[in-house]
C-alpha cells in the first residue's frame, strides 16, 4: 500500500476562499494586503486545480469584499444592464434560488440599492451555497454599514449557532443585550442565542440571561416591529429556559398565558406538551394531540403521541401521526422511531410485507438500535412464531423524561 | 528592470512553462513564457490565469482589474510597440498569441528547436527591453 496526500477541487477551491478571506481580514487589522509572494508558485498550482467557474467566484468574492474596504469598483463589462433590468433579474435569480447569478447581478447593480442591502443579500446568496464563514463576513459589514437594522444583528447570531462558533456567539450576544436595551427583535433573538449557549455549555447561567432577555423582549414588543414567527419562537425558548432552570411550573404558566391569547397554537401546544413530558405523561399527550392537529413542526410530538395511539390500539390514526411527522424528522434517530411505529402498525394489521419494508427503512435509519433489530427478527418470521404478533413485537415505552435529557433532544 | 528568475511573477521559465523534446531542448509549440495583450487584457483574462491575490491591488484601487488584492510590489512592464500578433520579438524568440478562443493571451516561444538553456538565456536577455507599463491602456 502507498499513501499521498493530494488536494481535491473542492478543498482548493476551499483553500481560496479563506485566502481571500484572510487576505481583507489582514487588509482591515493592518491597512494593507500581505506580501507572501514566495508561496505562489504553490498558489499557482492550487489555482489550476479550480474549474473556470470557481475561479470566476474567487475573483467575484474578492471584489465583493471590497466592500470592507469601502472600495468597490464597477466591474468591466461589455454589457451594462440598467437599473430596472438588473432589478428585475436579480429578483429572477432570488426567487429561483440562482444565489450564482444573483451574486454576479449584485457587482453590476448601479449603486441604486443601499450597500448595507447588497452585503445582506451576498449574506443570504453564500449562506445558501453552503459557505457560512464568507456569508459571516457580509453580514457582519452590512450591520457595520446599518447598525439600526435589528433583522441584521439576528441573522449574524444564527449564523454563529449554525456555525457552532460558540464563543464568539456568546460575545455577540453579550454586545447586542447591553446597546440593544430597548430593541425587541434583537433581545429576542439574542435570549434564543443564551438558550442555545446554556444547552450547548450545559451552564445555567446563560439560561438566566435568556429569561431576562426574552421577558423583557416581550414586555416591549408592543411597541416593536417583531415578525410573529419569531414572538412565537422566544416564547417557546423563554418556556423550555424556565424548565432548564428548574422552573418547569413557571414554563407552563408562560405557555399557559400565550395558549390562552392563540388557542391551539401548534408551537405552544407542543412546548407546553414537552414540559409535561417532565412531569405527566398523559398532560403531554393531551397537548401533544393538540399540536399535532395543527401542524406543530416539532417532530416529539408526532412521536410521542403516535406510541400513544399505538399502545391503544388505534392503528389509523397512529400510522397517519407517524407518516405526517417525516417532514419534520431532522434526526436520523427521529426517523427510525416514525418508521419503527408504523412498521409495527403494520405488522399487527395484518400487512406483513409493508411492516417488513418500513422496518427495514426504520433499520437503515438507525442501524444500532436494538428494539428495531428484534422487531425486524419477528416481523420477518425468525423465532417466537408461536407466539401472536401482538404479543411478539416490542412497543416503544411510554415514560416521562428528565428535563436535560428532553432540551438536549430538542436541540440537536 | 524586471527581475529575473524561475517563477510566476519574475522573468524566466518555469519547468512546467514549456515540454521539451526528448533530449530536453526547447522546441516550438509546445508552450512558453506566459503573456497578456495588455492592462485591459489582463483585466478581461485574468481570471483565467492568476488568483486574485497575485494580482497587485493597485490595479483594483484604479478600476482596472477589479478585485485584486496582490502585493503592490509588482508591477507591469511592456515589451515592444507592436501590434499584438504572431511574430518575432527578440532575438530566438517569437511572441505567439492562444487565439480567438483566449485573444487576450499568448506564450513567448522558441523560434526553432534550440537547447532549453539557450531558450533560457534567450529570455534572460530580453531583460533591458522590458519597460514601465503600468500608465498603458
Amino acid at each position: 500500500m502507498i499513501v499521498k496526500l493530494i488536494h481535491r477541487p473542492e478543498s482548493a477551491f476551499r483553500f481560496y476562499l479563506d485566502d481571500t478571506l484572510d487576505r481583507f481580514e489582514y487588509h482591515l487589522q493592518n491597512g494593507e494586503f500581505p506580501d507572501d509572494d514566495e508561496r505562489e508558485e504553490e498558489r499557482l498550482e492550487l489555482y489550476e486545480i479550480l474549474t473556470d467557474q470557481q475561479r470566476r467566484q474567487v475573483w467575484g468574492l474578492s471584489a465583493d469584499l471590497y466592500s470592507l474596504l469601502d472600495n468597490e469598483q464597477p466591474p468591466r463589462e461589455d454589457v451594462n444592464l440598467s437599473a430596472d433590468e438588473v432589478a428585475e433579474k436579480l429578483q429572477l435569480a432570488y426567487s429561483m434560488s440562482d444565489w450564482t447569478d444573483l451574486l454576479c447581478l449584485l457587482r453590476s447593480q448601479p449603486g441604486t440599492m443601499q450597500r448595507s442591502m447588497v452585503d445582506f443579500m451576498r449574506y443570504r446568496a453564500w449562506s445558501e451555497l453552503g459557505f457560512p464563514d464568507v456569508a459571516l463576513a457580509f453580514i457582519k459589514n452590512a450591520i457595520r454599514l446599518d447598525p439600526t437594522d435589528s433583522g441584521f444583528k439576528q441573522q449574524a447570531l444564527e449564523l454563529l449557532k449554525i456555525m457552532k462558533h460558540w464563543e464568539s456567539l456568546a460575545a455577540l450576544a453579550g454586545d447586542y443585550a447591553s446597546q440593544c436595551p430597548n430593541d425587541a427583535g434583537v433581545l429576542l433573538a439574542v435570549g434564543e442565542s443564551y438558550h442555545d449557549l446554556a444547552i450547548h455549555s450545559q451552564d445555567k447561567k446563560f439560561d438566566q440571561e435568556a429569561v431576562r432577555c426574552i421577558q423583557h423582549g416581550l414586555e416591549i414588543i408592543a411597541a416593536a416591529e417583531v415578525r410573529k414567527s419569531q414572538i412565537d419562537s422566544a416564547v417557546v425558548t423563554l418556556s423550555f429556559a424556565l424548565l432548564h432552570l428548574e422552573r418547569a411550573g413557571e414554563g407552563v404558566a408562560v405557555l399557559d398565558k400565550w395558549i390562552e391569547r392563540f388557542a391551539g397554537h401548534p408551537e405552544f401546544h407542543a412546548a407546553r406538551g414537552m414540559i409535561h413530558l417532565t412531569m405527566n405523561y398523559e398532560l403531554a399527550i393531551r397537548d401533544f394531540e393538540h399540536a399535532v392537529t395543527n401542524g406543530t413542526q416539532f417532530v416529539l410530538p408526532y412521536i410521542e403521541y403516535a406510541n400513544s395511539l399505538l399502545h391503544g390500539r388505534q392503528y389509523d390514526d397512529a400510522i397517519r401521526v407517524a407518516e405526517s411527522g417525516l417532514r419534520f424528522a431532522r434526526r436520523n434517530g427521529d426517523q427510525a422511531k416514525l418508521f419503527h411505529m408504523m412498521a409495527i402498525v403494520c405488522a399487527m394489521t395484518s400487512a406483513p410485507e409493508r411492516a417488513g419494508v418500513l422496518m427495514r427503512e426504520a433499520m437503515r435509519w438507525n442501524p444500532t438500535d436494538q428494539e428495531i433489530s428484534s422487531n425486524l427478527k419477528i416481523v420477518e418470521g425468525v423465532g417466537f412464531e408461536h407466539l401472536s404478533m401482538d404479543a411478539r413485537l416490542k412497543l416503544p415505552v411510554m415514560k416521562t423524561r428528565t428535563a436535560d435529557d428532553l432540551l438536549r433532544q430538542i436541540a440537536a | 528592470m524586471p527581475v529575473v528568475g524561475n517563477s510566476a511573477t519574475k522573468l524566466g521559465v518555469r519547468d512546467r512553462d514549456l515540454d521539451p523534446d526528448v533530449e530536453g531542448n526547447a522546441i516550438p509549440a509546445a508552450g512558453g513564457v506566459s503573456v497578456f495583450s495588455s492592462i485591459a487584457g489582463i483585466g478581461r483574462r485574468i481570471p483565467d490565469r492568476f488568483p486574485p491575490g497575485m494580482v497587485p491591488a493597485r490595479l483594483h484601487d484604479a478600476g482596472r482589474v477589479v478585485g485584486a488584492t496582490g502585493p503592490n510590489s509588482l508591477r507591469v512592464f511592456r515589451l515592444g510597440d507592436g501590434k499584438y500578433e504572431e511574430g518575432v520579438i527578440a532575438a530566438r524568440l517569437k511572441l505567439v498569441p492562444d487565439g480567438v478562443a483566449n485573444p487576450d493571451h499568448g506564450t513567448i516561444q522558441p523560434d526553432q528547436l534550440m537547447p532549453m538553456d539557450q531558450f533560457k538565456q534567450a529570455i534572460t536577455d530580453t531583460q533591458p527591453l522590458w519597460v514601465d507599463g503600468e500608465n498603458d491602456e
